[in-house]
């Protein structure tokens, strides 16, 4: 009872943290609200007793990726993008159709949840129990065995993926020895006029 | 793991290893030196990237040599993870082809636009290892790592002139909108693994078998095919297509509106007809009425453009919109397979005649890199300025329609023949008759390029050659003999299938 509380509360705080950080205009309020998301989705991982994915949410995304938006943030000049204005006018229409998608959603899993466990806090069928988990030796053997055995490929294939970053990060600000093609700048809300040709590739 | 596991990545391996010299081998390419008349030296010119080329297509070859030379072998490695089997033979085989094209029509148009680098070259790859480990994927995990190992590559080729506005907005719409489509495809994954305990393909299906299927595991497959939809371009998923495809690299579009479809195509079938058998019934009416707002918007939009690169961005979702119509079928029936191999026939010959269609393009635009715009009224007459372009450009366009003797007819023929046989004739009818309505864009360039006068003289200095002129009679030769014999392609689909089902 006291962990099904608890489980309300937290995800209560997600949901709120997550809605508050895409709908500041201050882009370092959303950042410190998307902190307060993470941790709430780290206190969740705990009650499900999944520590070392909790403590991982909190020193990777909390620690890590949040310090590294924060840099990028302040080298950025907020004051442009706090006046940029939005362009689009479906907001209204998007705003029904995602409230039906939502509602389409609790139904269905509501529907599920209750047919399936009534709404205990089990475990889902097939993966891993606490209990199981405690046999094996705990949290992170089981996470280690899982990873490094069955989650091989992926694992290795996800190191490829960041070198591909990596190389993309180089490609994105390399200066160019050789290259002909310029930078070009113009001051934020001039309109620079193209060359409609050269704009095409 | 077992050592021997490793054959079934054995072509992946081969291409990771061609990407990763391109990388070292980069650094340490001289520039040549700019010399005047007389011969002194007065600058420094980029350096000859011949040498990069050739790493690159000798890792697509050595790719496709060895994935065709470990065919026959039939086996699941790695914990399940990754099948080695006809069917992802055939796919390697075609997305190594693929891979190879795009190279060799990148090479001139990099060279005349000013912005050669080997990383180029190296991202492309890095899309192919993704699409090859997406098609051999039995499980979602994989399949997703894979999935965004290629759209990650692709965002990045998207955004390859990064000084021009257009390949800017290009790029940051493909990973914006790609992004948004991906947390959906994984919160349908998530759901598949909440109902099921397993993420394996076959788990899948053995799960919901044992415990009945539920409104959740519906609500996933939809969700999935979301996800894949964007990749494939299909309405009403597409608004990106022909912005990306306008902004992107010539050669990027061209391997873009191939490579990455045929790869969510390949999973579409893999993953649905694995995973959800059950739910057969159901994805079928999913991508039907998918297809139909597909082939509708696509081929209705397309007829407005006068921009020919966007004018292929929408006959790519059009064609998407067949292909979907091909799925639908597959699903209806759900225990007869023609239409899925129709799907992989037609995948095949519109890799060829698209690559092509698109590599005719990259040379015109490398001919005149600051004039030539893709507008209509550029290809007037270009049938006496460049005659071999105008050519090839209307056979590809031909091939597109769907005309007899082009292996489009020969796609079309067994896609919509598999979807009269699933006793869906209505649907058949409106391919067709669309396809008759996409003629009218396709053949229009054609009157232009042939009995059209041309407004103002660009100039095509340059005949086909080189890299380009064996893309352009590669895609040709292939468009001709998938057209004229296409039993070999037929077996080789039939055998893919036959592993697959099993």
């Amino acid at each position: 009872m006291v962990e099904k509380i608890l489980f309300i509360i937290f995800a209560v705080l997600t949901v709120a943290g997550a809605i508050g950080t895409i709908t500041r205009k201050n882009m370092i309020h959303g950042l410190l609200l998307l902190v307060f998301t993470f941790l709430n989705v780290a206190a969740i991982f705990f009650l499900t007793q999944a520590y070392f994915v909790a403590m991982i949410q909190i020193l990777v995304y909390a620690g890590a990726i949040m310090v590294l938006f924060v840099f990028v943030l302040m080298f950025l000049n907020l004051r442009s993008f706090q006046q940029e204005k939005q362009t689009h006018r479906q907001r209204w229409i998007a705003l029904v159709l995602s409230v039906l998608v939502l509602v389409e959603f609790v139904a269905v899993l509501y529907g599920v949840t209750k047919a399936k466990y009534g709404f205990s806090l089990a475990s889902v069928q097939g993966g891993y129990s606490p209990d199981q988990i405690a046999a094996a030796g705990g949290n992170n053997q089981v996470f280690a065995k899982a990873l490094f055995n069955d989650m091989l490929l992926p694992f290795e294939v996800a190191s490829v993926v960041l070198l591909v970053a990596m190389v993309g990060a180089i490609i994105m600000v390399k200066k160019e020895k050789h290259g002909q093609m310029a930078t070009r700048q113009w001051e934020p809300g001039a309109e620079p006029a193209l060359d409609v040709a050269e704009e095409e590739v | 793991m077992k050592a021997s596991d490793i054959i079934a990545v054995l072509p992946e391996l081969v291409l990771l290893v061609a990407a990763l010299a391109i990388l070292m081998v980069e650094p340490f390419l001289k520039p040549r030196l700019q010399k005047d008349e007389g011969g002194a030296v007065c600058g420094e010119l980029a350096p000859d990237r011949t040498a990069i080329l050739a790493i690159a297509l000798t890792g697509f070859a050595a790719s496709v040599a060895v994935a065709l030379f470990v065919s026959g072998d039939t086996r699941t490695v790695f914990s399940g993870m990754l099948a080695l089997d006809y069917w992802s033979v055939f796919f390697k085989v075609l997305f190594g082809i693929t891979g190879f094209i795009t190279m060799l029509i990148s090479s001139n148009y990099l060279e005349s636009h000013k912005r050669h680098m080997g990383e180029f070259y190296a991202l492309v790859i890095f899309a192919v290892i993704g699409l090859d480990l997406m098609a051999g994927a039995r499980d979602f995990i994989l399949f997703y790592v894979a999935f965004e190992l290629m759209s990650i590559s692709s965002y990045l080729l998207a955004a390859y002139f990064r000084y021009r506005t257009k390949s800017n907005e290009s790029s940051v719409k493909y990973f914006l909108t790609g992004s948004f489509a991906s947390a959906i495809m994984l919160y349908g994954i998530s759901l598949v693994y909440g109902e099921t305990g397993v993420t394996n393909y076959h788990g899948v299906a053995v799960a919901i078998a044992n415990r009945g299927g539920s409104a959740a595991v519906l609500f996933s497959v939809v969700l999935i095919g979301i996800g894949l939809a964007f990749k494939v371009s299909a309405a009403p998923f597409h608004m990106w297509t022909p912005d990306v495809y306008q902004g992107a690299p010539t050669p990027v579009t061209a391997f873009f509106s191939t490579g990455p479809k045929t790869g969510a195509f390949a999973v579409f079938i893999a993953a649905f007809v694995m995973a959800f058998p059950g739910a057969a019934h159901n994805w079928g009416i999913f991508f039907i009425v998918l297809s139909v707002v597909t082939m509708v918007v696509g081929n209705l939009f397309g007829l407005v453009q006068t921009n020919i690169k966007r004018m292929l961005a929408y006959s790519s979702i059009a064609h998407a919109g067949y292909l979907l119509a091909g799925l639908g079928a597959m699903g209806w029936t759900a225990d007869t397979y023609p239409a899925g191999m129709g799907v992989l026939v037609y995948l095949t010959a519109y890799t060829f005649m698209n690559l092509g269609a698109f590599g005719v393009l990259a040379y015109l635009k490398a001919q005149s890199p600051d004039k030539f715009d893709f507008s209509l009224k550029h290809f007037a007459g270009l049938a006496r300025r460049s005659p071999w372009a105008a050519i090839l450009l209307s056979l590809f366009l031909l091939s597109l329609t769907g005309i007899p003797g082009t292996a489009g007819f020969i796609g079309k023929f067994y896609v919509f023949g598999g979807i009269v046989k699933a006793d869906l004739i209505w649907l058949a009818v409106l391919g067709v008759v669309l396809s008759a309505v996409s003629a009218y864009y396709y053949l229009r360039v054609v009157i232009y390029m042939f009995f059209k006068e041309p407004e103002e003289e660009l100039t095509f200095k340059a005949p086909i050659s080189g890299g380009m002129a064996a893309a352009l009679a590669l895609t040709a030769a292939a468009t001709v003999l998938i057209g004229i014999i296409p039993s070999q392609l037929w077996d080789a689909v039939v055998r893919a299938f036959g592993s697959l089902t099993q």
